[in-house]
């Protein structure tokens, strides 16, 4: 894109915005050009998303704002609504995180996105119609004459983003404001809404300001990047030097993150790899199936498919897949969560009972498990001391208080927590705080299995890397084993040994976690490895492009292979026969193709 | 905090008021009917037909009202927050069986219900506190149902079942004390709510007989002589106002104690 000299599109000069608790943006200044693509970068809480709200006149009245907003020259800020509709829409268009909160639950996708131009008349209602039918028809929703009726319910999360950023573009805004417009969706999802965006820049000539803590998602979309952290600009340039030579060290810290350099943490060497130690956690023909009722008719919904696997002392063994693989009933039915669990599970050796209820107390210590979210897996109205102390409570009801005390202290150094900690509310601690109670709560038994579901997805990257690290020292320290469900391959590379790669309730792929990221065997596998944004690697585009739907409904699995209507190598047989999880030299694939095929990167 | 703290002081008055005062709420002295307010004679809120003086009925009656109050509100609290939580908590037949027989006492009509024990058994103080208790804590049962049908599939419920804690503790200690916000804003609810049924049944005969006085018998008293005498209506219906207005805004208060997240 052009810089084009003249006024800036937007120009912010020393914008700030304060709540009664501080500032959370401090005289920010910064410009956008026509056309140009911008991104704003930071962590949560770093105050990007208030700078958007700022732009967009969106903050609420308890906010107290100064300095100028300028869009085409006129300053925005304490214009009055009337001012700020006709900008809205029509000039400047905003794409949220949420897409399900930002679509009216009870207007078809069609009537949201025609609205908008009968409100700013820039229609009649037969032309607002059909260009809202042909922006659903750009923005790649498949079948979109159907979907203009749909509500947004019946739409998945990617669908539903896609409808979202028809309905910024319907009126042809010079500036679309996109704040986080990736992070609720699934990887793969997320490549293709990336792709969309930089088509639709292209096509459009929009200016893009794209609002994220995710650097991986700046580097495909952005040439201009800039770093906040408490509401201060701490880094800005070329999204390719920042990339290469960052001068803070917070902004290292997020590159690392993002998998931009590769290697900087990588899996301890397995304790014993001479394939005679015992099995740890042994799991054999687990299925799930859960009842489902929809309108008076039960269905069967088989979330998890026949599977087996094993976890070594002190191996980490991921298991990947995107929302709806089953990973999660997985884990649940591992610990005892799930009375739907049919199948067989043992710890060293000793069969388990299904409900954890049911389950021995000296079998229960030793499995435990972290939460995805850690602010709910901590009780509300009780204290951090209280928490960490809790299980010690219920399996050594005989300790003395004080020595108790100097256990959960203890714990909380080694998790790297300060005891004041102790007195504090699950509310009043941050993401990664909280994630650490709930890991010092697990640990504080001395647990032989650790399973984390997703425990590191709600946090900051680079507290992300931080509770990873946490958990590596842990498995040194006391030969854990980590059950490790996750959507991020990332955490694969810096923690598994083995990787197990589910989809819509099967294992398709079993492999050693570095032998992933050389060569994926099975075509899910490279898609999921392709569509980590910052894989630069050549020939993606038509691979993507061929995997550009989502996971069919778990209600109706495809016949044959579950993955062929997205795989791009399928062939007949793929439809009418499911392929068996067949051994290879380093693990398994369920593939047809598996040994014609080489998706080696 | 004001409002507890005028609460208070209504109930202290109102046990102390009668010591005071150089009447009796229950002697008549049919030369001094109908009389207005006034300091000298000590009767400070006038006296009734009967020529019995209003001050000290309707603090009498204040003290019959607060009692049925907290008791109809303990019965609730602890028959429905333990009800609706084991319910609840256990759900699957046990729920099932334990809401039907909720149901089926909701279905009766709790006048009908209060009229039949009068018949059955004696009129008495203690009657009229089942009654309302029987019926206040079926809405508590319920809504602690609700709640913890919702608090139980939460995480930190869930973590406390990996790490072994019983289930009579996870009622105890995770449970109850997250549903103690929703309880204390209910309760809250209950306690106006059961003051007004119990003037409500004193008012239609069926609750505190005479000579005894609650709120509710001398608001209905008062209201046969309101052109004669309106402080006879007045005194007992502002009284009654001003507690109910308080005991909302202590629930709001307390819900705000309760709750961690309000702590600064």
């Amino acid at each position: 894109m052009t810089y084009s000299a003249g006024t800036p599109l937007l120009e912010l000069r020393e914008l700030s915005v304060s709540y009664e608790d501080g500032p959370v943006v401090d005289k920010l200044s910064f410009s956008l050009h026509a056309g140009e693509a911008l991104s704003l970068a930071g962590e949560s809480g770093s105050g990007k998303s208030q700078t958007a709200l700022a732009i967009m006149g969106l903050l609420p009245t308890n906010a107290k704002v100064s300095g100028q907003v300028l869009f085409d020259g006129h300053n925005l800020l304490g214009a009055g609504d009337a001012m700020l509709n006709e900008y809205r829409a029509r000039r400047m268009a905003m794409v949220f995180q949420d897409p399900m909160a930002a679509l009216n639950p009870y207007v078809t996708i069609g009537n949201q996105l025609r609205r908008i131009l009968l409100e700013h008349r820039l229609a009649d209602k037969a032309e607002a119609r059909r260009r809202s039918l042909a922006m659903l028809k750009r923005v790649g929703l498949p079948d979109a004459e159907r979907q203009y009726s749909a509500y947004p319910h019946e739409l998945s999360g990617g669908m539903r983003q896609r409808a979202l950023i028809a309905a910024a573009l319907i009126a042809e805004p010079r500036l679309l404001i996109a704040d986080e417009p990736t992070t609720a969706l699934d990887v793969t999802v997320q490549a293709q809404i990336l792709r969309l965006l930089a088509e639709l820049r292209q096509e459009t000539n929009v200016a893009l300001l794209l609002i994220t803590h995710d650097l991986g998602v700046v580097s495909t979309n952005c040439e201009r990047l800039m770093v906040i952290d408490k509401g201060q600009l701490i880094e800005q340039g070329a999204t390719r030097e920042v990339f290469a030579n960052p001068s803070q060290p917070r902004t290292a810290k997020m590159v690392i993150a993002a998998g931009g350099l590769i290697g900087a943490c990588s899996p301890l060497p397995a304790t014993s790899s001479d394939g005679k130690t015992k099995e740890l956690l042994e799991v054999q023909n687990l299925s799930v199936t859960y009842l489902e009722r929809t309108g008076g008719r039960r269905r069967r919904l088989h979330a998890v498919h026949d599977i087996s696997l094993s976890v070594r002392p002190g191996e980490t063994v991921a298991i990947v897949g995107e929302s709806g693989s089953g990973k999660s009933s997985l884990a649940r039915a591992v610990v005892g969560l799930l009375p739907e669990a049919a199948g067989s599970v043992s710890l060293a050796g000793e069969t388990l009972q299904r409900l954890v209820g049911s389950r021995t107390k000296s079998m229960r210590r030793k499995v435990q498990m972290v939460f995805q979210d850690p602010v709910a897996s901590l009780d509300p109205a009780m204290p951090v001391g209280s928490i960490v102390a809790e299980p010690l409570l219920v399996h050594e009801p005989s300790m003395s208080r004080t020595v108790r005390t100097r256990e959960v202290t203890d714990m909380l150094l080694r998790v790297g927590l300060t005891p004041e900690l102790m007195t504090r509310y699950a509310h009043e601690l941050s993401g990664g705080q909280a994630q650490r109670v709930a890991i010092a709560r697990a640990l504080i038994l001395k647990p032989a299995l650790l399973i984390c579901d997703e425990a590191v997805a709600a946090l900051d990257s680079a507290v992300r890397l931080e509770v990873l690290g946490l958990l590596q020292a842990e498995q040194q320290r006391a030969g854990l084993a980590l059950l490790v469900i996750t959507h991020d391959l990332s955490v694969v590379q810096q923690l598994s040994h083995r990787v197990l790669i589910m989809y819509m309730g099967r294992l398709i792929e079993v492999t050693e976690g570095h032998e992933l990221f050389r060569r994926p065997r099975h075509p899910y596998s490279r898609l999921l490895l392709d569509s980590i944004p910052l894989a630069r690697k050549s020939g993606t585009a038509e691979l993507l492009a061929a995997a550009a739907g989502e996971p069919a409904s778990i209600l109706v699995p495809p016949t044959g292979c579950v993955f062929h209507p997205r795989c791009a190598h399928r062939v007949d047989r793929c439809r009418e026969q499911r392929p068996e999880l067949l051994t290879t030299d380093t693990g398994a694939v369920a593939c047809h193709r598996a040994a014609e095929l080489d998706l080696s990167l | 905090m004001a409002s507890a703290t005028v609460i208070g002081l209504i109930a202290v008055i109102s046990i102390v008021g009668p010591l005071l005062s150089p009447h009796s709420h229950t002697m008549t002295n049919l030369d001094a009917r109908l009389l207005a307010p006034s300091l000298s004679s000590w009767q400070l809120f006038g006296t009734d037909d009967l020529g019995r003086d209003v001050f000290v009925r309707t603090l009498a009656g204040t003290q019959v009202t607060l009692f049925v109050a907290f008791v109809a509100s303990a019965v609730s609290l602890i028959i429905g927050v333990s009800y609706g939580a084991i319910a609840g908590y256990f759900g699957g037949a046990v729920d099932a069986v334990m809401m039907r027989i909720v149901d089926v006492l909701y279905a009766l009509p709790y006048i009908f219900f209060v009229i039949l024990l009068m018949v059955v058994f004696e009129r008495s103080l203690l009657l009229v506190f089942v009654a309302i208790g029987a019926v206040n804590w079926l809405d508590m049962a319920r809504i602690v149902r609700g709640q913890t049908l919702s608090l139980k599939e939460r995480e930190f419920v869930q973590a406390a079942r990996l790490i072994g804690v019983s289930r009579r503790s996870i009622v105890l200690r995770h449970i109850t004390p997250n549903l103690l916000g929703t309880v204390i804003v209910y309760l809250t609810l209950t306690i106006p709510h059961a003051i007004l049924m119990e003037s409500f049944l004193s008012f239609l005969g069926l609750g505190v007989q005479e000579p005894d006085a609650s709120l509710g018998t001398l608001v209905n008293a008062g209201a046969n002589y309101l052109e004669q005498a309106p402080w006879m209506l007045l005194a007992p219906a502002i009284l009654l106002a001003i507690m109910l207005f308080c005991f909302n805004f202590l629930g709001d208060g307390l819900r705000d104690l309760a709750d961690p997240r309000k702590h600064k």
